[in-house]
């Protein structure tokens, strides 16, 4: 934008343009820099700085009460080449990405254009119902409720009713259940802020081009929504996506609210328990530090492969 | 282990259950053999009578006779008979008394004495409480040698207490909670239940001719000075009264007075003071800006028996109406109930009955019925007291008890056909299996709607109150008409059931905040209760602003003197294992208190006391900003901190050795680390085993006393779907690691003794309870264990305090005895379990390390223990019951004789938690096994051999992250 206004001055202004020093560009559009400066600020102290510590910091043995000793890339080293339970810990982040961020932002805006169709009223209502667990943080529980260990827990008691089962089952610490119930319970909460912005964007799209494309001759619904509906909406996808891919990389708080920290066997284990036991329990910052970054550059290479294919919707 | 292996790949659900039976009754023979007879702890015959004994209702059924007129005086110094240490003291207080001071076992005093006539008697007593521990005296009474019915095994003299100043304020301005003192003097008492649920004093039926009164010590010493065996005096009718008034021409009083309920002359016990309110403005006396100690809460003064006296000054001779002001916003459709004495007596009989019902706010009481009552009072100083009795509800709430155990034992009956989880499409023919659990049940509904019908006539046909009775008669009906609908009613039974045990819980609270109370001259108007909006407003603004200026969190201390160091000490947030409520406010402002009264003046530093949030201490003390001494971490904390260099070594200062003489070594145990000890310890506990004396007798069962007893156990109790409960995380293990004689870690502490031959069999031990025994994995103890479904677990002794508070529906019907144990070779029971608890530290940042060992030295000292520990008792009730590590201000503490005995024989066996670097990681991979072993039904042996060669990998790789440090400070 700047340079816009540069090049509309003019006589010389273009070689002025090429002399002027950064610290004199910044004089120039002080005003600028000042209506910046209070979202810098807080964009460096509490985003840029944390990052670049976590960065020094994961090449260090730093036990957070004594001063951090450097070691090179050994946290690195030992982080893929000697720890099993970080390996399973990545596997298990990537199944629960893969699974609760496309299927979660697939549901997402399925369901959102399901319910664009129906009555304002009873759209609030449905927005209400699917929103409601995502609002309303530990609704969760729930689950832990219904899935209790005990034989007064809901599902145990009913299944031995009915006979099916002769003792209750441990749902959550029973590796034969835990992980399939932990991603039922993702995808359930992962209908948030996303599935929100959807729905918004379904209300802001423009009708004429509806008009406009069936004059055009457009086939079927498909096609609608390929070319007309999912472009006008790409600001809400992006940011559904961005939204669904942090989420799921972030995912720890909930497994743990369900299955208990850590998880049996660490079958449901992901990066952000890692690096919370090594955080907080084992008190290896630096080894911690080095999970966080691994985290932070799949979470960055993850969206940038996102909005390359998100680019192509439409095409 | 073929057995296992069958059970999972068969899956033919009869083989399973049989080779699940085959296998444990395989295992429990192999106990059987080559183990010797174990001697079952002693356990006094009177307690095992005692809840088999009638209840005071049905002893009063069994004679007709009335209250005999005649009084016998008994000479209460010459006893005819006596065992213990019983002597005469004379001059206590200008009178002689007889002690009975509770130094041994069975201790007793008996008078003989002569009634002319048979009849009911009642049972006067003065008595002195001599100085003793402060807790509850109770003594049991016999009637030629029998305990006539269960209530005289328990009755409580009580004491009396007062504030030791008023009106104190800390440097703020706020006013603090007053000291309290016991007074000591003689007191006159009728004996009566002190549970409160019979509201007049006891009657004891006696025949022509001679007989025995025994009166047995249950606790703390006692002067008796005088007996006396007759009855009281009939009171007037209130109408009566005024008739006499009338004739006697007394003039109504034209002046009246006023004093404030929290300038109470004594009380009945130390939970009750004042505490401070500032929601209104027409409280007196009220100061926005600082919290003055201006009502009487209700939440402190609601228990039965509880009292307060006031001292009023009359101030001419006349008739007086007499006011409170009262809120009683917590019994919706209900009421308070109060007794009112004046000079130490009822006037009349209506004041043993004096309600104040439900209302929102704030309002002016007057004492009276359709009218407000009379009350003749001569010039001066007179006494006031309310007692905080059951008024009408004391029959209703017996009744409601006797027939919630009645139901129980339904509930169990029922369990025993039908297990947790009944099965809805059988036919279970409850009418022949059960025939007489269906009697029991149809006699219940018709109680239950008698009790239902005098709920209503005395607190209204409203909601709440009834509704608990009305949903349990339901279901009642419900069974009673269809039995075979009980499989799917069942659940719901229980619940309502629980819902009327815990409703005579709350029935019972009797809470009313009173502001003050005053004389009124009849032809006064009544006082203003509300300020005024204008008034209301401004107050409401001064509240708002002072919010900016306070500091609500430092808890500072005044006057400090010059010159010496200041310590800051920590108190993190945390919750106490076992307690009810976590460390908060309450604890804090407690600590501050000693170390204001007890510490400031002889200590060597000033102490900055502050409450900070739990996980506070790491950041801080990383930023270099820590204090120099935190309390309460847990056990596994400090040697993480101690391995970094953040704490100073505490076995380094002078006299270390006599400081850490007042703990078990146990419990110093999980602090140490290469000899060096880094913290001491603050608290102590334990588990115990708790068990239902009731239902373990009607199963003919005793409190097994080794393993080898709780297998058999389990059979019987399984036979009547019963459950036992043992613990599921590693304590558990390492109870049975311990009890075979084996410690968790090498002598270095780089290594688990996991994989050895002995720990492989205690892990075996451990979760066989729960694959072959199927002891349930999750539960919740309290709740099974009131209603009898787990009638036998093992759970940590500060259980002790929830059971005494929250069950009193099975009070009396529980017992508590050491963890079973092991049987050695030499055939002595090794009953050895894990202790855990809290401690404190000093940060090795401190600049002031010495006189942060004064204070930890003064902390943890007898006497600073004891204080603190009855202090918490007395403003948060006995639920929070302060475990401390000091083994004499432990024994100190008012627990039971059972209990006690139980604690100090468990105590003996105790081992504390070693902590080494990465020993984080042995409570995850033992659970890691467990639910391998239990879930999947994994091979027990293989399971903790892998996980205990895990274990060993991080435990090496912490190590040499140590070494390493270590190798650097060397080179230094």
């Amino acid at each position: 934008m700047n340079s816009s206004l540069t090049n509309a001055t003019p006589g010389g202004g273009r070689r002025k343009k090429e002399e002027l020093s950064p610290f004199q560009k910044i004089r120039r559009d002080w005003k600028g820099y000042l209506f910046a400066t209070p979202y810098l600020v807080l964009f460096v102290v509490f985003t840029m700085v944390p990052v670049i510590v976590a960065i020094l910091f994961s090449f260090t043995q730093f036990n957070m009460l004594q001063a951090p000793k450097y070691l090179g890339f050994v946290n690195y080293i030992d982080l893929f080449f000697s720890d099993s339970v970080f390996l399973i810990a990545l596997k298990n982040t990537l199944i629960f990405a893969a699974i609760t961020g496309p299927v979660g932002y697939i549901l997402c805006f399925f369901f959102a254009w399901c319910i664009n169709e129906l009555s304002p009223w009873s759209r609030a209502f449905i927005t209400l119902c699917f929103y409601a667990p995502s609002i309303s943080g530990n609704a969760f529980l729930i689950w832990t409720l219904m899935f209790n260990g005990d034989s007064y827990g809901y599902v145990n008691g009913v299944l031995l009713n009915l006979g099916i089962i002769s003792e209750p089952i441990l749902f959550f610490s029973d590796p034969r259940y835990m992980v399939k119930l932990v991603i039922v319970v993702l995808l359930w909460m992962s209908l948030g802020t996303s599935f929100l912005s959807f729905v918004a964007g379904f209300q802001g799209l423009d009708k004429s081009m509806y008009e406009a494309a069936a004059v055009d001759g457009i086939r079927d619904r498909w096609q609608e929504l390929w070319y007309i509906t999912l472009p006008q909406m790409k600001p809400q996808l992006t940011f559904g996506a961005i939204m669904s891919i942090t989420g799921a990389f972030g995912v720890g708080d909930v497994i743990t609210g369900l299955v208990g920290y850590p998880s049996n066997k660490y079958l449901a284990h992901t990066l952000m328990h890692h690096l919370q036991d090594y955080g907080n329990i084992r008190f290896e910052m630096g080894y911690a530090s080095a999970i966080a970054v691994v985290l932070f550059v799949m979470m960055i290479g993850t969206n940038l492969l996102v909005q390359k294919l998100l680019s192509r919707v439409g095409d | 282990m073929t057995h296992r292996r069958i059970t999972v790949i068969g899956k033919v659900w009869v083989t399973v259950l049989l080779l699940c039976l085959s296998f444990s009754l395989q295992a429990a023979t192999l106990m059987n053999t080559g183990s010797m007879l174990a001697i079952i702890p002693g356990e006094t015959a009177q307690e095992k009578e005692l809840f088999e004994l009638e209840t005071y209702r049905n002893y009063l059924n069994q004679h007709s006779d009335d209250i005999a007129a005649a009084t016998v005086l008994v000479d209460a110094l010459r006893p005819s008979n006596s065992a213990g240490d019983i002597r005469v003291l004379d001059n206590v207080d200008g009178e002689s008394g007889l002690l009975m001071p509770a130094t041994s076992d069975d201790e007793y005093v008996e008078f003989t004495f002569e009634v002319q006539e048979a009849g009911y008697y009642l049972i006067h007593m003065r008595y002195y409480p001599y100085e003793g521990n402060g807790n509850a005296i109770e003594r049991q009474i016999f009637i030629d040698n029998v305990i006539p019915f269960k209530e005289a095994g328990m009755i409580q003299f009580g004491r009396m207490w007062k504030d030791a100043e008023r009106h104190q304020t800390d440097a703020m301005g706020n006013e603090v909670r007053a000291k309290q003192i016991e007074v000591r003097q003689w007191m006159d008492t009728w004996l009566r239940d002190s549970t409160g649920v019979y509201d007049e004093p006891f009657r004891f039926y006696l025949s022509a001719g001679s007989h025995v009164l025994r009166m047995r010590t249950v606790n703390e010493p006692l002067l008796i000075g005088s007996l006396k065996i007759g009855s009281d005096k009939e009171l007037p009718s209130y109408a009566d009264l005024l008739t006499q008034y009338k004739e006697k021409g007394y003039p109504n009083a034209s002046r009246g007075s006023k004093v404030q309920a929290e300038d109470m002359d004594s009380k009945s016990q130390p939970t009750i003071y004042a505490t401070g309110d500032r929601g209104s403005a027409a409280l007196e006396p009220v100061k926005p800006e600082r919290l003055l100690n201006n009502i009487i809460s209700g939440s402190r003064f609601q228990n039965v028996g509880e009292w307060i006296r006031w001292e009023i000054y009359a101030p001419e001779r006349g008739l007086y109406y007499i006011a409170f002001k009262t809120r009683q916003n917590t019994k919706d459709g209900g009421y308070s109930s109060r007794r009112l004495l004046i000079d130490g007596q009822q006037p009349f009989k209506e004041a043993g009955d004096i309600r104040f019902p439900y209302h929102t706010g704030w309002k002016i009481s007057v004492l009276g019925q359709e009218e407000p009552f009379l009350f003749y009072l001569s010039e001066g100083k007179h006494t006031l007291e309310l007692q905080v009795n059951l008024g009408a509800y004391s029959d209703i709430i017996s009744r409601t008890n006797e027939v919630v155990s009645k139901l129980n034992k339904a509930y169990r009956e029922i369990l025993v056909i039908t297990g947790p989880s009944p099965d809805q499409y059988r036919d279970y023919q409850f009418p022949q299996t059960i025939p007489r659990t269906l009697d029991l049940l149809a006699d219940c509904l018709k109680e239950l709607n008698c009790i239902l019908d005098a709920v209503i006539q005395s607190a209204g046909d409203n909601g709440s109150f009834a509704a608990v009775f009305r949903k349990l008669i339901l279901d009642v009906k419900q069974i009673m008409d269809n039995p075979e609908k009980i499989p799917s009613k069942f659940s719901n039974f229980k619940t309502n059931l629980g819902a009327l045990a815990d409703w005579t819980v709350t029935a019972q609270a009797q809470p009313l905040d009173l502001d003050y109370i005053c004389l009124l001259p009849p032809d006064d108007s009544l006082p203003d209760v509300n300020a005024g909006f204008f008034a209301n407003l401004w107050f409401s603004i001064r509240l708002f602003l002072s919010s900016f200026t306070q500091d609500y969190n430092a808890l500072k201390m005044d006057g400090a003197p010059e010159g010496r160091p200041n310590i800051r000490v920590w108190l993190g947030s945390s919750s106490i294992p076992g307690a009810v409520t976590g460390t908060g406010r309450d604890q804090a402002i407690i600590m501050q208190e000693l170390i204001r009264n007890n510490y400031d003046t002889e200590g060597s530093a000033n102490i900055e006391f502050q409450l900070v949030a739990s996980g506070t201490l790491m950041p801080s003390v990383l930023s270099g900003i820590g204090p120099d001494i935190s309390l309460q971490m847990n056990a596994d904390e400090p040697v993480n901190y101690a391995l970094r260099g953040a704490l100073a070594e505490m076995s380094g200062f002078e006299d270390f050795q006599e400081v850490a003489g007042r703990f078990d070594e146990a419990a110093l145990l999980p602090y140490t680390f290469n000899d060096k000890i880094y913290a001491l310890p603050e608290t102590l506990t334990f588990p115990l085993l708790f068990y239902r004396k009731d239902i373990l007798q009607e199963m003919d069962l005793d409190a097994p006393d080794s393993w080898k007893e709780v297998y058999a156990a389990i059979f019987r109790l399984q036979n009547k779907s019963l459950e036992f409960g043992l613990q599921v995380d590693m304590s558990g293990y390492l109870m049975f690691l311990f009890q075979s004689c084996a410690d968790i870690y090498t002598e270095e502490g780089d290594a688990v003794t996991f994989a050895t031959e002995k720990g492989i069999v205690a892990f075996n031990k451990w979760t066989n309870f729960f694959y072959s025994y199927k002891c349930p994995i999750s539960y919740n103890f309290l709740n099974r264990f009131r209603t009898g479904e787990m009638p036998l677990g093992i759970a940590d002794f500060t259980f002790y305090n929830q059971l005494s508070v929250f069950a009193p529906e099975i009070a009396g019907l529980w017992g508590v005895v050491p963890v079973p144990g092991m049987v050695e070779e030499n055939g002595k029971l090794n009953r050895t379990i894990p202790c855990g608890g809290v401690g404190c530290v000093i940060l090795e940042q401190s600049a002031h390390k010495q006189e942060a060992w004064d204070f930890i030295r003064w902390w943890t000292d007898v006497d600073t223990q004891i204080a603190y520990a009855k202090e918490l008792e007395n403003v948060m009730g006995i639920a929070a019951r302060y475990p401390t590590s000091n083994r004499e201000a432990f024994n100190s503490l008012s627990w039971s004789k059972p209990m006690a005995s139980a604690l100090s024989e468990q105590r003996k066996h105790i081992r504390g938690v070693r902590q080494v670097p990465g020993s984080y990681i042995l409570s995850r991979y033992v659970d890691f096994a467990f639910k391998a072993v239990v879930t999947e039904g994994e091979e027990p042996g293989k399971q903790i051999i892998e996980y205990s060669r895990q274990i060993n990998h991080e435990l090496n790789r912490k190590r040499r992250e140590f070494s390493l440090s270590a190798d650097k400070e060397g080179s230094k």
